[in-house]
């Protein structure tokens, strides 16, 4: 992996080299150990490593960007020299650009970086299949682990350079047509239970077999976290950011201050929640600060940068994307506080109704209401008089997150780092809610 | 062809190796090779590739994307003793694709442990070749003015109305420079030009936020060619017809809800073609190497066999990496496979998968049909979509509509989803159009339809003719752990599909 002595050195290079009125060095560095298997040996046993640096300028009122993945002094020249050549020919902004800040004061991942271990990482897949197949299920899954590098530098004196790590272990176990998922994320290897997510998959596989078909309709649904997660990254991609407050395509434009989802939802992002994983700073130099979005169901802030701040009239809160962005702030590390409910309790209070293990290929369908559609998958199952009474065929979901967050009846009591199929990291519950639609079924 | 001169933006001479010619670059890869051999892998090989890269975009009035960028890199993939493993890096310079050869050699025998599985690889002939995409002007010599006028100035008209809240106008080139070695001799020295752009605008009123693009969803159209793909767009020229219906769309009606006959465009045909036949039928898929992830397939291979109906005997569709301008066409694989064209449905009846050397033998095929490709060469190759194309039909689009009694037309992609079989999908378009007694009625908005694969290609029942015929391109196509995107072209005329389930409570 790129060491943080030459990233650094690096940076200087750019720095030193660049005589433009103001100028950003960020260097990014990634080593991702990856090891994706299915039936009883590996597909993929990859180890991958990756760096880039970008340089961004401030030039007589207008910003150029350049970036490489050929980290030598001469191509971190060239590529200053690119930067401020597209800064020169960029068109003057209508607005001012935002400053880049000087230092800060961050509180610091701290971490090193993880070295590959093939044969831990081999090891680690040889408990899932073999705890899968004493359970005679078939098996897909994949062992992770990723470190990254992230060092950000500028003109005015903002110099920052962090470690960040996460690990993840993924099962699907399959027997006949039951399927079953159980995944785990930790801050590194060691801290994954491979024979756990094995077993958990497992036995949800085995217990989805022969699954009755329901049709389409409103239900009251138990979502767990996988669920929940892949339903709630779409705030974060298209609601929780000031860039859709301001044109209105947020579900939270115009209505800060007030109601808008149930009185028991309360979330907030924080990267520096004990299970969070990702960046402390963003894309501008600045410390990702812990921001309440919604309190007890009020909407209560939304997320900045330097340039959506200017326009709200507030502080940036340290969620830019690296600049210049599109896309706009974004939410990166929401959680959704816990209730107190413990398992059964979720299921107790369900006359008829639907547990959901994971949802698959979720997608927006409408922004200002967050109307989502996606498919149930690996483990469905019906519910009666509060408890699994049999296993169900898959069914597709159209509902407005908004209205369905306004309808949460209990909370799970743990919160769990837990992905999507687009990825993103949420800590979520599971979570219990009336009056969820289904819009159409499978045979599967 | 050895001494050609890599593109004019690759590494100068302080880049590491000083790496100037194909010849530089193979030698590089040569290193890996040897340590693959010497360690007794029954199969090496190595990419090392220049990747350049210019994106540009204006959104509302500002720059927000100017970026020029290059990477250098390379992947080493050797199977040892049956069992695979693939290392890459960024430092081209001897000793590290030494290291890097010699990770890739201890994960493969480190990966024996995990499993027992012996890897099966099929033949091809050891090409050694030099191959180029073709394109008119070289993206990468045009002015950033010009392309930045080009962009504000369709921006501006976008932006001439205040229910406009929101544009985005953006072009973008991409070429890859690549050498391919294998240990079994083969040298396939490669260059493709990638290049597209596209116009967006978001209209608001109280409640209500439509979306109109032109002329293609999700960053507009991309070819395998140079800067005339932007020239042929005329970005500008559309700019105020967008505009126009993106304000139309606010006081559409909302899609109603029943069963009707749906005329779908081109452009939303291809999204059609790459989620509901191109992913089902990628063979590591249906052997399960995407279940964790993507999802598996319905179409087993038992469907080979026995003559699976997919769709009416209408439906033709053609994977072809051969078809000028397509994004996945390229003379090789990254497998080291010629390029090749087949029917993976041929008068409605599934005919064949998309497959690698690895995976080949699952249809019982001899020979890879060429589609194992990385997003890069730090990714490993995976088994990706094909240039995949419906096969224009007799019908005059006129006639089409003229001929439909109940139905709606659908164009532009805004939402899909389909499930982890390439079954059920639902998809939602950014403009529709009531079509009562062969005539076009009301506008639509949030147009939305759902079905299940075969029983909605066995509902077509006509296909406009090659007049009407357009090869999509398909930009970020995802796949694969880690997530790799990969670019495709499916080409499509508008085509009717019979009693489709159309409109959606939520």
């Amino acid at each position: 992996m790129l060491s943080q002595e030459r990233a650094s050195r690096l940076s200087e290079v750019a720095l030193e080299h660049s005589g433009a009125d103001a100028t950003e060095v960020a260097v990014t560095a990634c080593v991702q150990e990856l090891n994706r298997f299915t039936g009883d040996h590996p597909v993929q046993n990859v180890v991958r490593s990756a760096a880039r640096l970008s340089v961004r300028v401030h030039e007589g009122g207008r910003q150029g960007k350049a970036s490489t993945g050929t980290l030598t002094d001469e191509a971190v020249k060239q590529t200053v020299e690119r930067a401020r050549a597209v800064a020169r020919l960029a068109p003057a902004p209508p607005e001012e650009l935002s400053p880049m800040p000087g230092p800060q004061q961050f509180r610091l991942r701290g971490e090193g970086p993880l070295e590959p271990d093939p044969d831990a990482t081999a090891r680690a897949v040889r408990t899932v299949v073999d705890a899968c197949r004493e359970k005679e299920c078939e098996v897909a899954g994949v062992h992770d682990a990723v470190s990254m590098l992230r060092l950000l530098r500028n003109s005015n004196g903002l110099a920052v350079c962090d470690y960040d790590n996460h690990a993840e272990i993924s099962v699907s176990a399959f027997q006949r047509d039951g399927a079953g998922w159980s995944g785990q994320i930790a801050g590194q290897a060691s801290g994954l239970d491979s024979r756990q997510a094995a077993g958990r998959a497992a036995e949800k596989a085995l217990a989805s077999r022969d699954p009755q078909t329901i049709g389409p309709g409103v239900y009251t649904v138990v979502l767990e976290p996988a669920a929940v997660s892949s339903l709630l990254l779409f705030a974060a991609y298209s609601g929780f950011g000031a860039q859709q407050v301001q044109d209105g395509s947020s579900f939270l434009s115009g209505k800060l201050g007030e109601p808008v989802l149930g009185s028991n939802v309360t979330i907030s992002d924080d990267v520096h929640h004990p299970l969070a994983v990702g960046p402390v700073f963003d894309g501008e130099g600045l410390p990702r600060e812990r921001v309440m979005l919604i309190e007890r169901g009020v909407s209560t802030g939304v997320v900045h940068d330097q340039s959506t701040a200017r326009k709200a009239g507030c502080a940036s809160t340290g969620h830019a994307q690296p600049q210049p962005s599109a896309e706009g702030p974004s939410a990166g590390n929401l959680v959704l506080a816990p209730g107190d409910a413990d398992a059964a309790e979720l299921l107790a209070g369900v006359d008829k109704g639907i547990l959901v293990t994971q949802f698959h290929y979720t997608n927006i369908v409408e922004p200002t209401r967050l109307t989502l559609t996606g498919m149930t998958r690996n483990g469905t199952f019906l519910i009666e008089k509060g408890e699994i009474a049999q296993p169900l065929r898959n069914l597709r979901f159209t509902q407005s997150l908004v209205e369905a967050l306004q309808r949460v009846t209990a909370l799970g009591r743990d919160g769990v780092l837990s992905s999507a199929l687009f990825g993103g990291h949420i800590v979520v519950p599971a979570v219990r809610l009336d009056g969820f639609r289904f819009s159409s079924s499978t045979d599967f | 062809m050895t001494t050609m001169t890599l593109p004019p933006n690759a590494p100068g001479p302080g880049a590491p190796g000083g790496a100037r010619t194909f010849d530089d670059l193979a030698a590089l890869g040569e290193r890996a090779l040897g340590v693959a051999r010497t360690a007794g892998a029954e199969w090496g090989d190595v990419r090392v590739a220049i990747v350049e890269r210019e994106e540009l975009g204006v959104r509302n009035g500002e720059i927000a994307t100017l970026e020029q960028d290059d990477t250098t890199g390379f992947g080493v993939r050797v199977m040892v003793d049956g069992a695979w493993g693939f290392a890459s890096g960024f430092d081209l310079v001897p000793e590290e694709v030494e290291r890097v050869a010699e990770l890739a050699v201890a994960l493969a025998r480190a990966g024996k442990q995990a499993g027992p599985m012996r890897h099966s690889w099929a033949d091809e002939p050891v090409w050694r070749d030099l191959w180029t995409s073709t394109w008119i002007i070289d993206p990468f010599t045009v002015p950033l003015e010009r392309k930045l006028d080009l962009l504000m100035r369709a921006d501006a008209i976008l932006r001439e109305k205040p229910e406009i809240t929101s544009t985005s106008c953006s072009m973008g080139f991409r070429r890859e420079t690549q050498v391919f070695l294998s240990t079994a001799g083969a040298r396939i020295d490669q260059i493709v030009l990638r290049s597209g752009g596209g116009i967006s605008a978001t209209a608001h009123t109280e409640g209500e936020t439509q979306v109109r693009s032109y002329p293609a969803a999700m960053g507009g159209q991309f070819l395998a060619v140079g800067y005339e793909v932007i020239d042929s767009l005329d970005l500008v020229g559309h700019a105020e017809q967008v505009r126009e219906e993106a304000i139309m769309l606010l006081s559409a009606e909302p899609c109603p809800i029943g069963e009707k006959d749906i005329i779908l465009s081109g452009d939303q045909i291809s999204l059609q073609i790459h989620e509901s036949v191109g992913h089902a039928t990628e063979l590591d898929r249906v052997q399960g190497w995407e279940a964790n992830f993507a999802g598996t397939s319905f179409v087993d291979t038992g469907k080979l066999a026995t003559g699976f109906r997919y769709g009416s005997e209408i439906v033709n569709l053609v994977a072809d990496a051969t078809v000028p301008g397509g994004l996945a066409t390229v003379g090789y694989d990254d497998d080291g496979v010629r390029s090749q064209r087949w029917h993976i449905v041929q008068d409605g009846v599934f005919t064949g998968y998309q497959t690698s050397r690895d995976t080949a033998h699952f249809e019982q095929n001899p020979r890879s049909r060429g589609c194992s490709r990385a997003e890069g060469p730090g990714h490993v190759p995976i088994v990706r979509i094909c240039n995949l194309s419906l096969l224009p039909g007799t019908w005059n689009f006129d006639d089409l509509v003229a001929d439909t009694e109940d139905g709606i037309y659908m164009e532009r992609v805004k939402s899909w989803s389909i499930d982890q079989q390439r079954l059920n999908f639902q998809f939602t378009c950014e403009w529709g159009r009531e079509i009562k007694n062969g005539k076009f009625g009301r506008l639509y908005k949030n147009p939305t339809y759902q079905g299940i694969t075969p029983a909605f290609w066995g509902a077509c029942d006509a296909i406009c003719d090659a007049n009407h015929w357009t090869l999509w391109g398909e930009i970020y196509c995802g796949k694969g752990q880690p997530m790799q995107t990969a670019e495709m072209s499916h080409g499509a005329a508008p085509s009717r599909f019979r009693k489709q389930a159309v409109g959606v409570r939520s």
